[in-house]
């Protein structure tokens, strides 16, 4: 897992990155949009802010964070509070991601590719760390 | 004595598979709920715009906007009050595309004789998704009452040209429909300070503020049928101001389009809207 999730977590840091200037420059927002997908309209819909703060931002951060705790010296850490910290970001950036997926398609009714690849590299790294992480935190009982 | 082994339970895979399923359910729960959606009472007020209707709007002939052209016998087509151009500003672009957009109402009598104008026109260079419109007529008890047009609401349009979103931001009965994007509010407040319906921004360069031709002019015409059927008979004047509007909606987004199509824009009914609004093709 320390060989996919520290790639996924770059991954996510490029997308948030994108996303993050677009917010800023909506101009450079690339994307063919049809049918359901809309980019434009999912980036400057209301529920792309929480708590005013925008979800790119929120995304970014997540995604550094997340970068570090997957480094492979944190996989290696000794510290049980290093291994805790990337299941409790792992877990929650996951809830957030289950509202956005909500607010596509029940609210704003449209999506965003760019915001469905962050999602989907989420899904990925919150596999990777549920799947390992409790045993390494010893919740296995003998 | 041997001791027997005590199974070892682990937790942890458990733990993974019932998260991993919780995340699954869940996406696969919306992802239904929004498939399974009855259609909106909204839409459905008036129905779907019926096959043959929604070719007569969307493929008028090419001979018809030449033919006619940017004026209409009987029927005053002022360009100069409502389509304006500006130079000079930030463009708009939505999707890596050249962007427009519509702000109207579903209850408004003169976003109802423009929406005619605008859906043949955007009908020239991409089409509605799934081939639908719907129905809508303005209201009742406004000026021009029961106006047969169509509605932008729950529909979605596409074109290799540029981006376009119609945005009816209140119903027949006048409450909130659609809500604006930010952006799109701002520059709503900026170009329309008096938030007029119909309003339409093509890129912040060509931009419609009211009708160009009277609503009342559409009152002997109780369905969308009668007005369709006509719209290759270019001695209607009903047609005339209609497709002189598609005109020089037209000649907007082909000033501002990628790449937009010659036939197109090279047709001598978008050429004299050109000149007349001062846009460079």
């Amino acid at each position: 897992m320390l060989w996919t999730s520290f790639p996924l977590a770059l991954v996510g840091v490029g997308i948030s990155t994108y996303l993050t200037i677009t917010h800023f420059d909506p101009q450079a927002l690339v994307c063919h949009a049809g049918g359901i997908v809309n980019c434009a309209k999912v980036t400057t819909s209301w529920p792309s802010r929480f708590l005013g703060i925008p979800v790119a931002f929120l995304g970014l951060f997540q995604y550094v964070v997340m970068t570090a705790l997957c480094t492979p010296r944190a996989w290696r850490s000794a510290r049980r509070e290093v291994h805790l910290a990337r299941l409790v970001f792992a877990v929650v950036g996951m809830g957030f991601v289950l509202w956005l997926i909500s607010a596509e398609f029940l609210i704003i009714g449209s999506i965003c590719l760019w915001c469905t690849g962050v999602h989907i590299v989420t899904f990925a790294l919150f596999i990777c760390v549920v799947s390992t992480v409790p045993t390494m935190l010893g919740w296995n009982e003998r | 004595m041997v001791k027997p082994k005590r199974r070892r339970r682990n937790n942890g895979a458990l733990f993974a598979w019932i998260s991993i399923g919780v995340v699954v359910a869940v996406v696969l729960t919306v992802v239904l709920i929004k498939t399974l959606s009855p259609a909106s009472h909204q839409v459905n007020k008036f129905g779907i715009v019926p096959a043959s209707i929604f070719n007569d709007v969307t493929q008028v002939p090419a001979s018809v906007f030449n033919t006619i052209g940017i004026n209409s016998q009987t029927i005053s087509v002022d360009p100069h009050s409502v389509f304006g151009v500006l130079k000079g500003q930030k463009p708009l672009v939505v999707n890596g595309l050249p962007g427009a957009f519509y702000y109207g109402a579903e209850y408004c009598p003169y976003c109802a004789a423009t929406r005619w104008g605008i859906v043949i026109a955007l009908s020239r260079f991409g089409t509605f998704t799934n081939n639908t419109l719907y129905n809508m007529f303005s209201s009742s008890t406004d000026y021009a009452p029961n106006t047969p047009s169509f509605t932008f609401y729950n529909t979605s349009y596409k074109s290799k040209y540029f981006s376009f979103t119609g945005y009816e931001v209140e119903d027949r009965n006048q409450n909130a429909l659609m809500s604006l994007p930010t952006n799109i509010s701002n520059l709503v407040a900026h170009y329309n300070t008096s938030h007029s319906f119909p309003f339409m921004d093509i890129d912040n360069k060509t931009f419609i503020i009211n009708s160009a031709f009277d609503p009342l002019n559409l009152a002997g015409y109780t369905t969308q049928k009668s007005i369709a059927s006509q719209l290759t008979n270019t001695s209607s004047a009903v047609t005339q101001a209609i497709i002189a509007t598609a005109n020089y909606v037209s000649a907007g987004i082909c000033a501002s389009a990628k790449d937009p199509p010659a036939s197109v824009c090279t047709s001598s009914g978008v050429k004299a809207a050109a000149t007349a609004l001062g846009l460079k093709l």
